[in-house]
């Protein structure tokens, strides 16, 4: 009986494509390695995280909770990689009483945008959050008063008035999942993990332009 | 690439499960280069649609996703869809698109955000690849996963880390799932590869048998082909033997309609054989046939009205036999001339047919009935002949037994008349004239005269003399007489005979008084030939049969006898006729004589019409009383030792005295 078998190329043909493809399979590795590694310097590359007064800022515009954690988020409206950060505080206040924590989304609108510019993806998946508060910051004043530099930044204060946690609660840039921001946070919602102050990476897009000034505090709109 | 090695596999079942393992993987080499493409696009999107651009404040750029989409993407897809296409089967080709496979997976998880769902992806990419069927491809994407996080803990230790913080042992129930499906497929791909073997196994089996059964087919079919060469070649001569017959063979249905004919019926019919396919064979058959076996059809069964006209009388007279009785018949010549036919008919089993076919032959015998006629006149004519060839035999035998007795008469007659003329009137006249002269003194006369003194004398010795020739003149009278009674016997017996005879009328005989009259018929013949006849005649009772054509056989073979006897050149010639019971209801006489014999070569045909042995002989005697025994349902033979040794003529006759009316005449 005749079984057909695919015949690959004999002899010296077949050494030689032996070896091209060996090339190409070792080209072809270091570009998906480099590539990769890219990505994974890019997506691990935090932003540059925000320096949040140590004490709620009286002349914020941001209300301060009587009881429970007050988080402020800041971000960019069109900025990519804090959709992940909005779905983890999604994913976060389905589970947290209402009375033990308020939410606050401040979405710094850059200088000659308006709000329809700002009503953007992010902004409806923000108001998606049960008891978030959105607030549009058109001169950045409120995102300079709490040191936000980066889309993304969260920082939460007790009833107190006293900064508990600052950074970011995605592990990298436009990346869900578990992080250590987003673990410190839900620890200071639910179990209050005591006074130390807990600061970390933010992934996301710069708020202001290199042009802006960052540090220059605004009125609150 | 052996796909796996087994003791229990025969080379073939190997071949083909390398076969089998070469298509799936180079037909899953193509699925996936073509998965490869998809994702590619797939990635492309989600990176445009999630992630199309990075903002700095007011100005933005093309997100890096969207770069790593398109040219990490591009990358990773580029050398499994070139090998897919291009080497697919080879196992290069499937290792580095598991490796691609993983890659997308993670390319897939970051362009979509981290979103837990597209992790599915991995497994759905391990299930895929268990496409392949070996377990050993599935270690490719675990260890690039492990080099993944191996990697990133060094590059990018935050995510990693922050996992590790929120749930140490978390990685490890990941690493858990990853395990257990790896180790499902690769289960499930142990039981693939036993069912390919299987498979293998089953069809090295069926394709064995394929190729035996093929073999065999190839072989029968070579056979048949030589048998339908052979069959062909047989047809021909077959139908070459058919076409030169003379007489017409046909073939037909149970309905009598023609199947085939031979080219001899255009010959005899007048139709040339493709005409008469599919006609009625009763065409062929005269009106008068025709209407004969219709009439007949009505009494039929079912199976003769289905077979029929032509059909069915040959099995109503041969009780449905078949088997080739001729039957003579009026056939029709095309235009419908009638003409004396033998035809015969008989059934034909053919193997595999639900119902016979019928063969026919169709002879024409005009020239054989007319020669028929003929003989019979001929015959009748021969009949007559020797008919009258018996008769003349006994009419001669009569005749020269009359004649032998007419001699005597006449030599009786001549002596008398010569006694008469001796007997001595002129000397009585004499005397009566001297008397007369001396009647007056015819005293003194006798007493004085000299010549009266002898005159007394004279009277005496005369009275002597006419005593003396009265006497013999008596007996000659007395044997003349005799004679004149013979001719009359001989006479009246053929007589009675030829009355009887000639009617051609049985009547009770006994055949010893018969054979006796026979042999009177020829006695005169006999005894002046010196020819001695002994009988030995036993007693049966009479028996009914033809007396005149008896006679005429018997008188034959007694005049048959005394010839061969009287031309033997023995001194002694004896006929001995004997009579006695045969085996059964038969009788024997048998006629021996002690003559010339017979050559053996002249056995057979000493009763042949024309055949004698004799310089005088006719060849009439002894044919016509064998035609004459035929007649008589009797046989007769002869054995001769040989030339001078004699010969036996034995006739063997019916014999039923039982019934026979004792009448004697």
């Amino acid at each position: 009986m005749q079984v057909s078998r695919m015949n690959p190329p004999g002899g010296a043909a077949l050494r030689q494509t032996q070896k091209r493809l060996w090339i190409a399979l070792a080209l072809w590795g270091m570009a998906v390695l480099a590539g990769t590694l890219a990505l994974m310097s890019y997506s691990g590359t935090p932003g540059p995280s925000g320096i949040a007064q140590e004490h709620w800022p009286t002349d914020s515009g941001l209300t301060l909770a009587a009881e429970g954690i007050s988080i402020v988020m800041f971000a960019h409206p069109k900025c990519p990689c804090t959709r992940s950060s909005i779905e983890e505080l999604s994913r976060l206040f389905a589970h947290v009483d209402p009375g033990s924590a308020s939410l606050q989304i401040v979405f710094r609108v850059p200088p000659g945008r308006n709000l329809d510019w700002a009503k953007s993806g992010l902004w409806r998946k923000a108001q998606e959050i049960p008891g978030a508060r959105i607030v549009f910051d058109f001169d950045g004043a409120e995102t300079r008063r709490f040191g936000a530099k980066t889309s993304g930044y969260l920082c939460a204060y007790d009833a107190a008035g006293q900064l508990r946690f600052r950074g970011g609660i995605t592990p990298a840039r436009n990346h869900e999942g578990a992080s250590a921001g987003g673990y410190a946070l839900s620890s200071l919602l639910t179990e209050d993990i005591g006074q130390e102050m807990v600061s970390t990476n933010v992934f996301g897009c710069p708020l202001f332009s290199d042009d802006e000034d960052c540090e220059e505090p605004h009125e609150q709109q | 690439m052996k796909f796996f090695q087994t003791t229990q596999l025969t080379p073939t079942a190997q071949a083909l499960l390398d076969e089998q393992h070469d298509q799936l993987c180079a037909s899953t080499d193509r699925l996936f280069a073509a998965l490869m493409i998809l994702q590619w696009v797939g990635g492309l999107v989600a990176a445009l649609l999630i992630s199309p651009r990075t903002w700095i404040g007011t100005t933005s750029h093309v997100h890096f996703h969207v770069w790593a989409a398109l040219f990490l993407g591009t990358a990773v897809s580029s050398l499994p869809v070139y090998l897919g296409l291009r080497y697919p089967g080879r196992p290069l080709t499937r290792n580095v698109i598991a490796a691609a496979q993983v890659c997308w997976s993670a390319l897939l998880i970051h362009f979509t955000g981290g979103r837990i769902e597209t992790h599915f992806h991995v497994f759905v990419s391990l299930a895929f690849l268990s496409f392949y069927r070996e377990w050993r491809l599935l270690i490719i994407p675990t260890t690039i996963v492990a080099l993944d996080h191996a990697i990133r803990g060094i590059f990018w230790p935050q995510s990693v880390y922050g996992v590790f913080v929120e749930s140490p042992f978390r990685w490890l129930e990941h690493a858990a799932w990853v395990v257990f499906e790896v180790v499902i497929l690769a289960g499930s791909c142990r039981r693939g590869r036993l069912e390919m073997q299987q498979i293998a196994q089953r069809q090295d089996e069926l394709e064995t048998t394929n190729q035996h059964i093929e073999d065999a087919v190839q072989r029968r079919t070579q056979e048949l082909a030589a048998s339908e060469s052979k069959l062909a070649a047989s047809e021909s001569r077959l139908r070459t033997l058919l076409d030169s017959s003379v007489d017409p063979l046909l073939t037909m249905t149970a309905q009598a309609e023609i199947l085939s004919a031979s080219r001899s019926v255009e010959t005899v019919f007048g139709w040339k054989p493709d005409e008469l396919i599919g006609k009625n064979a009763n065409l062929l058959l005269a009106d008068s046939a025709e209407a004969e076996i219709t009439a007949d059809d009505s009494k039929g069964n079912d199976h003769e009205k289905a077979g029929g006209k032509l059909l069915a009388p040959f099995q109503r007279s041969s009780a449905i036999d078949l088997s080739g009785r001729p039957r003579e018949l009026n056939a029709a010549r095309r235009g419908g001339a009638p003409f004396p036919s033998q035809v015969t008919v008989w059934q034909v089993e053919l193997p595999n047919e639900s119902e016979p076919i019928y063969m026919g032959t169709v002879r024409d015998i005009t020239e054989r009935k007319n020669a028929e006629a003929e003989l019979v006149s001929l015959n009748q004519r021969l009949v007559d002949s020797a008919h009258q060839a018996g008769k003349a035999e006994i009419a001669n035998s009569v005749l020269h037994n009359v004649g032998n007795v007419l001699n005597s008469v006449n030599v009786s007659a001549e002596i008398v008349r010569e006694k008469v003329r001796e007997l001595g009137i002129e000397n009585l006249t004499r005397l009566a004239g001297v008397v007369e002269e001396h009647i007056d003194d015819f005293g003194s006369f006798v007493s004085t005269d000299q010549r009266g003194k002898h005159l007394p004398r004279f009277l005496i010795d005369l009275s002597d003399q006419m005593a003396s020739e009265e006497q013999l003149m008596i007996e000659e009278v007395q044997s003349l007489m005799s004679n004149i009674e013979h001719i009359k016997t001989v006479i009246s017996t053929q007589q009675a005979y030829a009355k009887s005879g000639m009617a051609g009328i049985a009547e009770p005989v006994d055949l010893a008084d018969l054979i006796r009259d026979a042999v009177h018929v020829n006695t005169s013949s006999m005894r002046r030939h010196h020819v001695e006849v002994n009988c030995e005649l036993a007693e049966l009772e009479p028996t009914v049969i033809d007396k005149h054509k008896l006679l005429q056989i018997l008188v034959n073979l007694i005049s048959n006898a005394k010839y061969a006897c009287m031309e033997s050149g023995n001194e002694e010639h004896r006929i001995s006729i004997r009579l006695k019971h045969g085996d059964g209801d038969r009788a024997l006489i048998e006629v021996e004589d002690n003559g010339m014999g017979i050559p053996k070569e002249n056995v057979t045909r000493i009763f042949a019409h024309g055949f004698t042995t004799r310089s005088e002989g006719h060849g009439f005697g002894l044919h016509s009383a064998a035609v004459a025994a035929n007649e008589l349902k009797a046989e007769i033979s002869v054995s001769s030792d040989g030339p001078g040794k004699g010969a036996t003529f034995i006739l063997d006759l019916p014999y039923s005295p039982a019934e026979v009316p004792t009448c004697k005449m």
